[in-house]
């Protein structure tokens, strides 16, 4: 019987550079040593003051533009709703100090497209509705990313994590901290190398974000699950998405599911908690397409997990979706 | 394995036989091909170098190994990333991938087939089961190298292992 780790050394092993190749990186590297130190340039020598003009210059235009987006909402359209946006609001979310669209619009294309997200468009209009925001009926992708600039460049409640409006009122204070704001320097340990990853970066923000939510699931009320989810069957399969709008509708995260049984719900928790990987698409992952489908959070490592998030919502809200 | 100076100007030579194995394979399984990784090896070096014309003193040999993987993961993805790299057509690439390296470095036929598989695994993946496997590296180290998350590097690892399983079911593994 092959044992993978150590073929896998095996056949790493032999793979080395050429003597000849490292030699020469030898004095390479003597050369660079050797070579006399040039004197700073002027730009060199004064990158933070330089740097300092630049993040004002562009702070500046950035507060600009959110005027101008905000201002202009009805105006705003979205080429594609494609990669592009999507990269477009991790970077932008990245900029900003506090606030932060979250939202995994890769996740599932089904959702909002006509055929497959009128349940779940009913919602998102609710939402966007009752938190005074325009009411455009989302049907495409294209007006779901306009509407994430929109929510991009509203303000966000400093207490909304912590206080996300739900019916926490009875957790203990320990709970509430538990989900206290993150400061940012968690979102970004190490931004100056992260920054040049921003899908990595928000997709981790993501991640951290949803996860919170799944591990306090029980502090999120009935109306959380039912009137900002649906279920629906669509080809026998029921699909449900995972839905969570800020206060002001400034803040929102999304997860979907889809299920041959109502585990959905569940299961799309359980997604969120790995979502960072889920809704990667760098590489042609697609939860609906790939084989990730959900018959491996079922029957895979999750489906512990999975019973456990179903049981705890079913003892403390007796959510039942269908 | 004899002492080096934790100076790095004091130790390019030394690095460079200790490690250059090792930054070259986590370049080939960052890019999947022996051009680029020999790339790689060399701007790694002369970073390396660089700093220790700036001084740079290493607080032990770990922190200079976890240094090194994490320099050759940026430069990796630097070459990658390059508009040089995404220009180069489909042949040129194919010639540093995997199939006329394993026949140069006649890898025996499972050996083979476990490298191909590692290399048909996105990018991610590849890397968490090199560190993981090869380096033997603890899940917390391979997140402070490739700056993701622990859970992160689980779930890759796990996902890695599934297609893995998938990919290679014609050999009898018993890991």
């Amino acid at each position: 019987m092959a044992d993978f780790k150590k073929e896998y050394k095996a056949a790493m092993d032999s793979i080395t550079p050429d003597k000849e190749l490292l030699e020469k990186i030898k004095e390479d590297m003597k050369a660079e040593l050797e070579a006399p130190q040039k004197k700073p340039s002027f730009f060199v020598m004064h990158k933070t003051a330089l740097s300092a003009a630049a993040l004002v210059l562009t702070l500046g235009i950035t507060v600009f533009a959110a005027v101008m987006i905000t201002g202009g909402v009805q105006n705003i359209t979205s080429d594609s709703g494609s990669r592009a946006d999507y990269n477009g609001v991790g970077a932008a979310g990245m900029n900003k100090a506090e606030g932060m669209v979250i939202t995994i619009p890769e996740y599932d294309d089904n959702i909002y497209e006509p055929n497959g997200g009128a349940a779940d468009e009913g919602a998102y209009d609710k939402a966007w509705e009752d938190n005074g925001i325009s009411s455009t009926s989302v049907t495409t992708r294209d007006q779901f990313s306009a509407d994430i600039d929109i929510a991009e460049n509203a303000e966000m409640p400093a207490d909304f994590i912590s206080n996300p409006t739900l019916d926490d009122a009875d957790a203990p204070a320990a709970e509430a901290e538990k989900t206290a704001m993150i400061p940012n320097e968690e979102l970004f340990p190490e931004s100056a190398t992260v920054r040049e990853e921003n899908e990595e970066t928000f997709l981790t923000v993501t991640y951290s974000l949803l996860k919170d939510i799944a591990e306090n699931a029980d502090k999120y009320s009935l109306d959380f699950y039912t009137s900002l989810n649906s279920a629906e069957e669509i080809n026998g399969y029921y699909t449900v998405s995972f839905v969570y709008y800020g206060e002001n509708g400034d803040y929102m995260i999304t997860a979907c599911a889809e299920s041959a049984n109502d585990d959905a719900l569940p299961i799309a928790i359980v997604m969120a908690r790995y979502a960072d990987e889920a809704v990667d698409t760098s590489d042609g992952i697609d939860l609906l397409n790939n084989s990730y489908r959900l018959d491996d959070y079922l029957n895979g490592d999750f489906s512990e997990e999975i019973e456990q998030i179903w049981t705890k919502l079913y003892n403390s809200k007796g959510v039942l979706l269908n | 394995m004899n002492d080096l100076s934790l100076c790095a100007v004091d130790s390019l030579e030394g690095v460079a036989d200790r490690y250059g194995n090792m930054i070259y394979r986590l370049a080939y399984a960052k890019t999947k091909n022996i051009h680029d990784a020999e790339d790689v090896l060399q701007e790694v070096f002369l970073r390396y170098a660089k700093t220790g014309a700036e001084g740079k003193i290493f607080d032990s040999e770990e922190h200079r190994k976890a240094w090194l993987l994490r320099v050759t993961v940026n430069c990796s993805k630097n070459v990658i990333s390059s508009g040089w790299h995404k220009r180069r057509n489909t042949n040129e690439l194919e010639e540093g991938r995997l199939p006329d390296a394993a026949s140069e470095y006649e890898i025996s036929d499972t050996r083979s087939a476990v490298l191909n598989a590692v290399n048909s695994l996105s990018e991610k993946y590849r890397i968490a089961i090199y560190l993981f496997y090869y380096e033997e590296l603890s899940i917390e180290e391979i997140s402070d190298i490739t700056g993701v998350s622990v859970s992160s590097v689980k779930t890759r690892l796990h996902r890695a292992r599934q297609q893995l399983k998938g990919i290679l079911k014609e050999v009898d593994f018993n890991g």
